[in-house]
């Protein structure tokens, strides 16, 4: 991106923003966005904090969930509210500034050539990402644990930066409520045999971020419910 | 024999509370029947507890005492399987509620922001 300003997206593409307690970073994540995209919406999971007031500050529509009910609900929720309005295209984006909104052009594009209908954000396909060595191991982890179980080859499956067309976000079932969506979606694109590619993307590993991201121990609680989720199907 | 006094006191105790329950309405008359007759049943286990031995026998194991407990074992495992999957639908159940409520209120809150509009 070597414009300082950047051209703004078509009104059509719409990012979703699941945020629980990020007043401290949603406000800058929020007009990141807005500097590419026209259309931000934040989903305030029962935040205890001013998350919602921020972000309707900074610009953004905000959905609110009265009570806490994680993650993947929240996407959802960000998704339905999107589809209503007629997006065309949608980003998922976390709150905690991990991400970088000048990813976002590159991240749509291929949706905006049809070339497919899922982009994937992936930190490991470029040197850009600061990943500790341990949650490298644990994502390695997720990588080969999604090969197994869903079938589907990606390089970063826990990666909240992703990107989905109208049809796709039509489409894909989100179940779980909490952190195992992730691994949902994956399975959802392999189930509905969904185009999709990935597109490397810059994760920051901030003080903030990691204070407030899972523990690697987590990851063993994902697996579970992924996997109970899955036998009930 | 004071595990017996202390177990009868409980079960007896267990029994008044359902009685409470009862006069208060949550529990009908058939649920009342069923929580004495399990309480009862439990004590007359604790008091004569050779009459397990009929069980023990029925069952092939050699203790009476065992046998309440692999079927108490048994029973429970059972028990916490189902709530565990009861709470995983209400939990999800109260996922959807949130979900459109929070969709309902943003349509709302748009709306009115529209027709404030001249």
């Amino acid at each position: 991106m070597g414009d300082s300003t950047p051209e703004r997206l078509d009104e059509s593409v719409f990012a979703v923003i699941p945020a629980h307690n990020e007043a401290p970073a949603v406000r800058e994540v929020v007009a990141g966005l807005l500097a590419f995209c026209r259309n931000v919406v934040v989903v305030d999971d029962g935040s205890r904090d001013e998350t919602a007031a921020v972000a309707r500050e900074a610009g953004a529509h905000v959905v609110r969930h009265l009570i806490n009910r994680g993650q993947g609900a929240a996407i959802r929720t960000g998704m339905d509210f999107a589809l209503s309005r007629g997006a065309k295209v949608i980003v998922t984006f976390d709150a905690d500034g991990q991400h970088d909104p000048a990813d976002l052009p590159a991240v749509v594009a291929p949706l905006l050539r049809g070339e497919c209908d899922v982009v994937l954000g992936t930190r490991f396909k470029d040197r850009r990402s600061n990943v500790p060595p341990l949650r490298r191991w644990v994502l390695r982890g997720g990588i080969l644990f999604t090969r197994l179980v869903s079938g589907i080859k990606v390089t970063d499956t826990h990666n909240g930066f992703r990107a989905f067309s109208r049809r796709a976000a039509e489409l894909i079932e989100i179940n779980q409520d909490r952190m195992a969506h992730a691994s949902e979606i994956l399975d959802e694109i392999a189930r509905q045999r969904l185009r999709y590619c990935e597109v490397p993307v810059r994760v920051r590993y901030s003080n903030y971020s990691r204070q407030k991201g899972q523990s690697s121990w987590a990851s063993l609680q994902i697996v579970w419910h992924f996997l109970f989720e899955k036998l009930r199907r | 024999m004071i595990i017996k006094v202390l177990l009868v006191s409980f079960f007896l105790f267990s029994l008044s509370r359902a009685v409470l329950r009862f006069r208060d309405g949550h529990i009908n008359a058939r649920e009342l029947v069923g929580i004495c007759l399990f309480w009862l049943a439990a004590s007359v286990v604790v008091i004569w507890p050779a009459v397990t031995m009929l069980l023990a026998n029925l069952l092939g194991v050699a203790r009476g005492a065992d046998a309440i407990l692999y079927l108490t074992v048994a029973a429970l495992c059972y028990l916490a399987f189902r709530t565990y999957i009861r709470i995983r639908d209400v939990e999800k159940e109260l996922t959807e509620l949130v979900r459109r409520l929070a969709l309902f209120e943003a349509e709302r809150s748009s709306r009115n922001k529209s027709s404030e509009r001249p």
